[in-house]
């Protein structure tokens, strides 16, 4: 019954979200601005845990407030390794060095929370940090690889990270809210 | 240590990645695909990062830290998306999710912030029936224009589960207009 009711007020939500639409005033399209965004499609190797190499695979989302700086967020889950159920959510900031045209140094330190498929993970709070480099393929598409460390402080586990993947870099068009 | 296991094995992981690499390269691509014609519209959003904390089962506590998503119908009222997962505890791997109707309300100097969500819970080993219900009050204030900070008080339930208990959270907001178009 309860769950017919809730169900029922969702799909009237979502059915009236398009009338919350407010057209754009011709002030307002005086102060659109673009910033600046990258999204990570990444495969993370934890090389020291109790049962051998595990891997998770996810994405992180970089919003950049300054040229080089940005708030970042991440959602990982395990691949491979006996640690099927295990996840991890995460946010924290991060910031560029460009080094040349194609490379660009980026490190990142993120804070969450984390667990499941047995490992000993406490409470969950989980600390990662990552450095490394970035190389630019293409001016929209850039290959990462970085050395990073986890660590669950409430718990017992902790190991050395190797990160690659692909990311996307892109511009959204923002209407600061005055 | 990931380099030592078996030649049959590391093709057989590369093959994996490559695959995986492929998928996030069409994924990348499509994205570039877009109608040149459209019509810009707003809608007033709120992004939130919030701490909680309440009792389980035992006067065990437990605290969780997540974010949520708000999207305003009017100027007040909003529903959206959340998500939680522990932070200390004993519980890691214990999540919630769900989605909330609540309000949002300007009274002088302060912020007046109601809610109601309804979503799923569990994991950590901590509850067999999942579902729960969790209203809130909260008292706020605006940082600058666009951030605000909120302190609430609540009571969460598991409906078909012995969990209830009051909760204390604290979440920290930014207001953004939120760029679309119809259709």
């Amino acid at each position: 019954m309860i769950k017919t009711f809730m169900g029922c007020c969702l799909v009237l939500l979502l059915s009236i979200q398009s009338v919350a639409l407010e057209p754009l005033f011709e002030d307002d399209t005086t102060l659109l601005k673009k910033q600046k965004t990258v999204e990570h499609v990444l495969f993370e190797m934890y090389t020291d845990t109790d049962q051998g190499a595990a891997s998770v695979f996810g994405y992180y989302f970089d919003l950049f407030f300054k040229p080089n700086a940005y708030f970042t967020t991440s959602i990982f889950g395990a691949v491979g390794g006996e640690r099927g159920g295990y996840g991890i959510a995460a946010f924290g900031f991060g910031y560029q060095v460009p080094l040349t045209d194609r490379l660009i140094w980026d490190s990142r330190l993120v804070t969450g929370s984390g667990g499941g498929g047995g490992l000993a993970a406490g409470g969950g709070f989980a600390i990662e940090g990552h450095t490394g480099i970035a190389c630019r393929l293409t001016p929209s598409l850039l290959f990462d690889f970085k050395l990073g460390y986890l660590t669950f402080p409430t718990g017992e586990f902790s190991t050395p990270v190797v990160q690659f993947g692909l990311s996307h870099q892109s511009y959204k068009v923002v209407l600061p809210f005055l | 240590m990931f380099l030592s296991i078996s030649s049959k094995g590391w093709t057989t992981t590369m093959g994996f990645r490559c695959n995986l690499i492929a998928f996030a390269l069409l994924m990348f691509s499509s994205s570039v695909i877009a109608d040149d014609s459209f019509v810009l519209f707003k809608q007033k959003q709120v992004l939130t990062l919030e701490w909680k904390t309440y009792e389980l089962e035992n006067n065990e506590v437990i605290a969780l830290y997540g974010g949520k998503s708000r999207k305003f119908l009017t100027d007040t009222i909003y529903w959206g998306e959340a998500g939680y997962g522990a932070l200390s505890g004993k519980r890691s791997g214990y999540l919630e999710g769900g989605v909330f109707l609540g309000n949002l309300q300007t009274v002088g100097p302060c912020l007046l912030d109601s809610r109601l969500f309804f979503g799923a819970g569990g994991g950590g080993g901590a509850t067999k029936d999942g579902m729960l219900i969790h209203a809130t009050v909260g008292i706020g204030a605006h940082v600058n224009t666009s951030f605000f900070s909120v302190f609430e008080l609540g009571y969460l339930k598991f409906i078909q589960g012995n969990i209830e208990s009051i909760t204390m959270g604290f979440t920290i907001n930014r207001l953004f207009w939120k760029l679309t178009t119809r259709g």
